[in-house]
């Protein structure tokens, strides 16, 4: 089976789902459910076409009524689980075939979309608008049910019910966080895989029992954060 | 370093195949590990954080409340872990390499309940 797309540059592995040889960018494919999407009585922005319907469109695969044939059906179940994970969409009913859409839709990428400027190849790379996106962020469409993903730390530290930090995570440079061999020696275990976001990992770590260890990414403010491959201040 | 756990075969039910890491990681994300292991470690920081509760409680107020297994995975989202993993022969060689993991670690202020 011929490889659908290639990656396009600024691309990053964190959106992008392959499955048996095709290459679905979540984001395009979230711009496409916007483009798609209607919005219900109650203000939510809800895509009720049928996720299979889309990504047979972008991936020029045949899809009907019934449960599509492979490798649509693996495609869609884990596009479906990887939007779900990241929490920019949620299942309207189990099974039901509709989700709601909880991030922000960009105008300009739906827009590309809907034109077809974004994603040669079926739609499954990003245009450079796509490209430059934005992480999204679990938050809801409507203004009415703010729900943005609590980025700082500052009250994690100093948390009621959490005097002596029992609840605040290492840091580095801290009494606390040194231990009698440290990180590492963990490190010297054993082959370890990149570090990467938990929502990543839940698509691309092996079907083989392990170990895995995670770290916190963002410190207290002021303080350089992130562990393996990302050092990064608070609101960069 | 917060966090260290292991997963064994996870042989899945029926048919299905194993799942092994993969599984462990995507159960905490579906939600459905909200009551044990990072999951709960999650949870708990969620739970004790004003700002984080503040949202659950306006999506409630405006109709719009989460179901049980959605508030494990916002504690997830809003805890923004990266992870790395390492993989085992089996079941046994993974649980010796999380102790090894935890020893190495001792004195640091892992999330692990039970270090």
């Amino acid at each position: 089976m011929r490889p659908r797309t290639g990656r396009a540059e600024g691309m990053t592995a964190e959106d992008v789902i392959s499955v048996a040889g095709l290459t679905v960018d979540l984001d395009v494919v979230y711009q496409r459910m916007g483009a798609e999407a209607r919005y219900s009585d109650d203000g939510r922005l809800i895509h009720d076409r049928g996720l299979k319907y889309l990504l047979a469109d972008m991936l020029e695969l045949e899809a009907d009524h019934r449960t599509p044939a492979q490798p649509l059906r693996d495609v869609r179940r884990e596009v479906a689980k990887a939007l779900r994970i990241r929490g920019w969409v949620a299942e309207v009913a189990r099974n039901g075939g509709r989700y709601e859409l909880l991030c922000p839709v960009d105008s300009a990428a739906g827009a590309n979309v809907r034109s077809g400027v974004a994603g040669t190849e079926g739609g499954a790379c990003r245009s450079a608008s796509d490209q430059t996106a934005t992480r999204r962020s679990a938050r809801r469409v409507t203004a009415s049910r703010p729900t943005a993903p609590h980025r700082d730390r500052t009250a994690t530290l100093h948390a009621p019910g959490d005097p002596d930090g029992a609840l605040e995570p290492a840091r580095e440079g801290s009494e606390r966080a040194v231990g009698t061999a440290g990180p590492d020696a963990v490190d010297a275990l054993g082959a370890w895989s990149e570090w990467m976001p938990l929502a990543t990992a839940c698509v691309q770590a092996p079907r083989l029992p392990g170990v895995y260890i995670g770290p916190t990414r963002t410190r207290g403010p002021g303080d350089l954060c992130g562990h393996g491959r990302r050092a990064l201040r608070p609101g960069q | 370093m917060i966090y260290v756990g292991m997963a064994g075969e996870r042989s899945g039910r029926g048919s299905s195949a194993p799942q092994g890491i993969r599984g462990r990681l995507s159960a905490y994300l579906r939600g459905s590990g909200v009551v044990s292991g990072l999951g709960e470690a999650a949870m708990d920081r969620a739970l004790a954080d004003p700002a984080w509760l503040k949202e659950r409680s306006a999506e409630a107020v405006v109709g719009s409340p989460r179901r049980a297994k959605e508030w494990g995975t916002q504690a997830l989202v809003r805890a923004d872990v990266h992870v790395r993993w390492l993989t085992a022969a089996d079941r046994g060689a993974a649980r010796a390499l999380e102790l090894e993991c935890q020893r190495l670690l001792a004195g640091t202020a892992l999330w692990n309940r039970r270090p």
